[in-house]
């Protein structure tokens, strides 16, 4: 393991340092178990990993995101996550890459992406800071969680016909960090500028939008509001039935001792208890399997819900300039009007001069190249507002199937997962009250009567 | 006699005197009907009566200042065997409350000391981990409370011993005085003199171990029995609290599918089977109580077994110092002959004259005859008492083997049906979702416009 050469290197380039990175083998803690969990399956991604050649993805571009890595330098400590890509795309070199990346890096790419298509919808990524209390209580399962939502971000840009294509999303798939050191440094003066003026636009405000984008707008919210309840259900059901297989497996060794000192209700009461545990085990699958199934999929499309209230935002933008345009054309004209009449324009530098003849035709002449110049903007930003809308109406009819095919795949898992349990605690059980040894010889002989 | 003594140590060496169990009443009986009666007693009361305690009533005592409220239950009694005449009529139907049964519990705890009493159901709900009705006046608890009583007086009817007393038999038929016979029979000093002598800690020296064995397995089983029942309490609450979260998945889906187009339809009937899965816990939960109450009499079972044996340890005790007192009388005896008067002798140095030492000799000669007399019979009935709790306790034992076996099975069979109904929720569910995505394959999107 390299030491950290760090001593005149500037912020920007600490990826270009080589950190040592830890043996987490010997650290019990919570990278281990990630790294050894699972690969998070999506709906675009259906194999579990390379090795498996999953005949069914036919995509030119398939990503994967894991293997988090804890990286200690003397500045900080950060995580990152691998990147592995495969592909047939003719604009790349090779047709396998892969890279590390940690979390601002992924913020970088988002944001070149929004300032590249600002009206398109960008796929969210997981939030900085956790918002629900659960996840901070193991920095595992935070870790756990935002790799899953990071994994899906990748995907959705690679499956998106317009936001694949971009430059940045392929350097960030392939650069190697000192190449990609530079090229993030290059773009960030620009990012600055750019994000400054779309805000300061989206502050105006817009006069009315037109019925479809509205209907887009408040679907988007109640959407939100309604995924987000179904997220504090599920974790109040987490926390619920952590604390029913607690009580479960209290019951396990209760039943055990008991049947310790009863001879003839032995085997019955061993039988429950052993019914007691299987269901605590089946439970306790059930529960582990929620994050992955139920709770990190909402969480995706509550962002998502966010993602496109942003894109409408800036697509309010356009609309705003085009609107602050036409105002000012109009306040123009008028002021030409006026001009016209031969009338001094209101202004303050026509308080001390007078309305001459000669000053007026100067006025109106100025008047009349920007009017000129202001309806050439007009135009421009008309088609800019056309493309704005018609971009993020079809991004809308993209990801409305793309989020039908989810939704449902969420939902599903989540009835299967259930079916599971039901069927195997149900099979279990009636094997246990089925067994002849478990019930009374007089039940027997009854039985053997009612037979007869 | 030592009477004074020993009553203030709340322990006499009078015994209480064993009921001998004829059980006949007090009323005209038709001629020959005693003979019939004495064949009918090989079985217990239930071979040949039939008991229930079928109504409760709200009912109130009105005074000069204070309105007491209670609650009265109706007994019901029919002679099923059509040529036993030892009943008051052949069907009956009196009132009783709950303080009377009471009584009953305390006066055949008290006659009938060897036998393992059958327990009463909770006056209110003592344990604090259960969260169910405790108000005495609760619709629920009232009726758990009926079902308890009649278990009560089933239990009794089904005693060989038991259900002959007299008493019981005038508790179920007669109205007549019942309070006044009962307190007649002196039973609540007994009682009195049995909680002093509890409280006093009664070393034996030669106990039979047997009924050593038998408190340390009373106090196991309701030990393991109070767990069982805190843990399955807890466990109910979660279990509850989940299926409740459930409901709040129906509402969430349902206000969810008013604002999606394709998807609204499946949406609305799968929150619709939530609803179901969420309203269906609660008549799961009234049959589980059933349950639980049946081992909830077994805990209080298991504390009526504790105190055979503490009778035992106390009747012993009384023998020990009996056996103790005889010789304390013989070493008495002795100084008596010598003429040492212990305190006469220590402070005067003087010696009793002949006459006086033969008087002396005389009196506790007299002691030691009544002494020997009553170690005789304490004995006799100690054994006797050795042999009717042992037999008893078997009883208890089997009757508790079928009981708890029986509980038990109906408790998993009550699981396998929840497991049942959830399966076919939860497919139904599951089939809701599969319908989601019930559109045609998409229509590819319009033309992007690249980002300017």
């Amino acid at each position: 393991m390299a030491s950290p050469t760090m001593a005149t290197l500037d912020v920007t380039q600490e990826a270009a340092v080589k950190p040592s990175v830890l043996n987490l083998a010997d650290e019990s803690s919570m990278i281990d178990e990630v790294n050894n969990s699972q690969y998070i399956a999506t709906p675009s991604v259906a194999s579990v990993s390379w090795d498996d050649l999953d005949p069914t993805d036919t995509r030119d571009l398939q990503i994967k995101v894991d293997d988090p890595q804890k990286h200690v330098t003397s500045m900080e400590t950060y995580i990152t996550f691998r990147i592995s890509t495969k592909t047939s795309r003719a604009e790349f070199d090779d047709s396998e890459y892969s890279v590390r990346r940690r979390y601002n890096e992924f913020l970088w790419l988002r944001a070149r992406l929004t300032e590249a298509y600002p009206t398109h919808i960008v796929p969210p990524l997981p939030e900085k800071h956790s918002l629900l209390g659960q996840l901070d209580r193991y920095q595992r399962d935070f870790i756990r969680s935002r790799m899953a939502l990071l994994h899906r971000f990748m995907n959705r840009v690679a499956d998106h016909p317009v936001l694949s294509c971009n430059d940045s999303f392929k350097l960030f798939l392939v650069s190697k960090p000192s190449e990609f050191a530079v090229h993030r440094s290059r773009g960030r003066s620009v990012l600055n500028r750019v994000s400054e003026s779309l805000h300061g636009l989206t502050t105006a405000g817009v006069q009315s939008r037109s019925p479809e984008i509205q209907r887009v707008l408040d679907y988007a919210e109640k959407l939100s509001d309604k995924l987000t309840a179904l997220e504090k259900a599920s974790s109040r059901i987490h926390k619920d039935k952590t604390v029913m297989i607690g009580e479960m497996q209290r019951l396990h060794p209760t039943l055990t001792l008991m049947s310790a000192s009863e001879p003839e209700l032995g085997p019955l009461l061993r039988a429950a208890a052993g019914a007691v545990s299987r269901c605590a085990a089946a439970e306790q699958a059930v529960t582990d399997a929620q994050p992955a199934q139920l709770e990190q999929p909402l969480r995706e499309y509550v962002l998502y819900a966010e993602a496109i209230r942003e894109a409408l935002g800036r697509r309010d933008a356009v609309q705003a300039q085009f609107e602050a345009t036409a105002a000012e054309i109009q306040r123009k004209e008028a002021e030409r009007a006026q001009v016209n009449a031969g009338h001094a324009p209101s202004g303050l530098s026509w308080v001390f001069s007078r309305a001459t003849p000669e000053a007026l035709k100067a006025e109106e002449e100025k008047l009349g190249k920007q009017l000129h110049q202001l309806k050439v903007d007009l135009e421009s930003l008309n088609d800019r507002l056309e493309c704005a809308n018609s971009n993020l109406l079809a991004d809308m009819e993209r990801w409305e199937k793309l989020k039908v095919r989810d939704i449902s795949q969420l939902l599903g898992a989540m009835g299967d997962s259930q079916i599971n349990f039901y069927e195997e605690l149900g099979a279990g059980l009636a094997i246990t009250a089925g067994r002849r040894s478990l019930r009374g010889s007089s039940e027997q002989r009854e039985e053997r009567q009612s037979l007869l | 006699m030592d009477d004074h003594d020993a009553e203030e140590n709340g322990i006499s060496n009078n015994l209480p005197p064993e009921a001998n169990g004829t059980g006949a009443l007090e009323t005209p009986q038709p001629p020959g009907a005693d003979a019939a009666e004495k064949d009918f007693k090989k079985e217990p009361l239930c071979t040949v009566m039939e008991i229930s305690v079928s109504e409760s009533e709200r009912r109130y005592n009105g005074s000069m200042n204070l309105t007491e409220y209670y609650t009265a239950y109706l007994i019901e009694t029919r002679v099923t065997e059509p040529t036993f005449g030892g009943a008051l009529s052949r069907q009956g139907a009196l009132w009783r409350r709950y303080s009377e049964f009471e009584t009953l519990a305390g006066y055949l705890g008290e006659a009938y000391p060897y036998v393992v009493t059958p327990p009463l159901p909770e006056k209110r709900a003592s344990h604090v981990w259960q969260k169910l009705a405790t108000d005495p006046f609760d619709s629920e608890f009232i009726d758990r409370r009926r079902v308890g009583l009649e278990s009560f007086l089933l239990r009794v009817a089904s005693h060989p011993i038991l259900s002959w007393d007299s008493i019981f038999l005038r508790f179920i038929q007669d109205e007549r005085d019942w309070k006044e016979i009962v307190t007649g029979t002196g039973y609540l000093e007994k009682v009195e003199r049995q909680l002093k002598s509890l409280n006093a800690t009664i070393r034996v020296k030669k106990g039979d171990s047997r009924f050593d064995e038998l408190l340390t397995y009373g106090r196991e089983l309701e030990t393991h029995l109070s767990s069982v029942l805190r843990s399955r309490a807890r466990l109910t609450d979660a279990t509850y609290a989940v299926r409740r979260q459930h409901a709040s998945y129906g509402r969430v889906l349902s206000q969810w599918s008013a604002v999606e187009t394709q998807m609204g339809d499946g949406l609305q009937r799968a929150g619709h089977y939530m609803d179901a899965h969420a309203a269906s816990i609660d008549t799961f939960v009234e049959e589980e109580e059933v349950y639980i109450d049946q081992l909830k009499e077994y805990m209080y079972y298991a504390a009526a077994l504790q105190a055979v044996c503490h009778k035992y340890t106390m009747r012993q005790y009384q023998l020990e110092r009996l056996d103790d007192t005889l010789s304390q009388l013989s070493q008495r005896r002795e100084n008596a002959l010598q003429g040492k008067p212990s305190l006469m002798w220590r402070l005067l140095g003087s010696v009793d004259t002949d006459e006086v030492r033969e008087m002396k000799v005389a009196d506790i000669d007299q002691q030691v005859t009544d002494t020997e007399q009553q170690i005789r019979q304490h004995t006799e009935q100690l054994s006797e008492f050795v042999e009717k709790a042992l037999e008893d306790v078997q009883r208890f034992h089997s009757r508790k083997v079928k009981d708890l076996r029986e509980t038990i099975v109906n408790y998993m069979k009550l699981q396998i049906r929840i497991c049942k109904k959830g399966l076919q929720t939860w497919r139904h569910f599951r089939d809701c979702v599969d319908s989601l995505e019930g559109q045609p394959p998409p229509v590819p999107p319009p033309q992007e416009i690249g980002s300017p």
